[in-house]
């Protein structure tokens, strides 16, 4: 007994809420509560829209965009989903607009050009600059459909479950794993015919 | 049983995304640490070297600066509501006033002719005359709106003018 009531007074001592603690507070309008699930979210959403987009600036913007949308939205939130599943959905939604709606010949022409200039030096792709990666990933992910970029970056970048990334895509977990294999296999292609420097000694499949 | 052994057996399960979500999370904690399988893995698969890379790449830290933009974008959006919102009244309102109007005119124009409301002055400009109770004209899509009461005291207008140009 003594240790149930530890187990349940615990919350209180520390002053930790949980996410879904917040979002309820949050829900009846207190907005520290939103802010602090802000402050607990904002660095993986900016990271993730960054990885999808390739442009820090753009996913700042989007990022902010999804926890406006989210604050006005409070009163859809389910509680029955993680609350980070439910703002990666949100986020996700706006970061496919933005990809949808960009000059995909500008930036095909632009990717080819970096690709002449930059393609000198590391041994490995691991040891590149942060930027340097972020930039060849968004390179060959333009040919990428927006769906099957983001299934690669939550499932195999992220690390996130099959069926968070459902959740997130709003389609069924056969459909992440169709649109992962496809990933798989353009990054496969596209990484062997632009930076083969980059590829195992064996060369992979 | 050697984990590497082990790891390297359930690679092409892991690759075929067919493992549980606990086994997964063991190989994907057992490849970040273990260069050697990591590499088997990135041989059968080599889009995993990207996102190694990119996984590896640390990406955006915490910034109370975006914090307090978003809370500013939040606050910015609730002011937005609340006047929309008194804006809606504000249009309720009118609507209804409106409303009474044009049923008035309407009662006006279906009804049994009377006596003119507005006679013309010499100079060319509408006048009002004694009209009790409350009358409403129309000349084209304009309307005019007058409450003209006598009482001991004289008489009190009031005037509701829709179109300026019509100003009395």
């Amino acid at each position: 007994m003594a240790l149930l009531r530890l187990v349940q007074v615990r919350p209180d001592v520390t002053g930790e809420r949980d996410d879904r603690e917040l979002a309820a507070a949050a829900q009846g309008g207190d907005e520290s509560a939103f802010a602090e699930l802000v402050r607990r979210h904002q660095a993986g959403v900016r990271r993730c829209a960054g990885r999808v987009l390739g442009d820090a600036e753009e996913a700042r913007d989007v990022a902010q965009l999804a926890f406006v949308r989210a604050w006005e939205n409070l009163h859809r939130y389910d509680a029955t989903w993680s609350f980070s599943t439910w703002l990666y959905r949100i986020a996700s939604n706006i970061a496919i607009d933005v990809l949808r709606s960009r000059d995909s010949r500008e930036r095909t022409h632009t990717s080819h050009l970096r690709l002449v200039e930059d393609r000198v030096g590391a041994s490995a792709l691991g040891d590149l600059a942060e930027a340097e990666v972020h930039r060849i990933f968004a390179e060959l992910a333009e040919e990428l459909t927006p769906s099957q970029r983001m299934a690669f970056l939550y499932r195999e970048v992220e690390g996130m479950a099959t069926a968070e990334v459902a959740q997130i895509l709003g389609c069924s977990e056969a459909t992440v794993r169709n649109h992962v294999f496809q990933a798989r296999a353009v990054l496969r292609r596209e990484l062997a015919r632009r930076y083969p420097e980059y590829l195992p000694r064996g060369g992979g499949r | 049983m050697n984990p590497c052994a082990d790891v390297q057996r359930r690679l092409g399960g892991y690759l075929a995304m067919e493992l549980s979500e606990a086994e997964e999370q063991a190989l994907r904690a057992h490849l970040q640490r273990c260069s050697g399988c990591r590499a088997v893995a990135e041989e059968r698969e080599p889009s995993l070297i990207l996102a190694g890379a990119l996984a590896r790449a640390t990406g955006e830290a915490e910034d109370d600066g975006f914090v307090a933009g978003v809370m500013a974008a939040v606050h910015q959006r609730r002011l937005e509501a609340r006047i929309k919102l008194r804006r809606r009244r504000w249009l309720a309102a009118a609507a209804a006033a409106a409303g009474v109007l044009l049923a008035g005119l309407a009662a006006l124009r279906h009804g049994p002719v009377e006596e003119p409301l507005l006679a013309q002055r010499p100079a060319g400009r509408w006048a009002v005359v004694h009209v009790v109770p409350a009358t409403v004209e129309v000349e084209g899509e304009n309307i005019r709106l007058y409450q003209l009461s006598g009482d001991a005291a004289g008489e009190v207008q009031v005037a509701f003018i829709i179109d300026p140009k019509l100003e009395l």
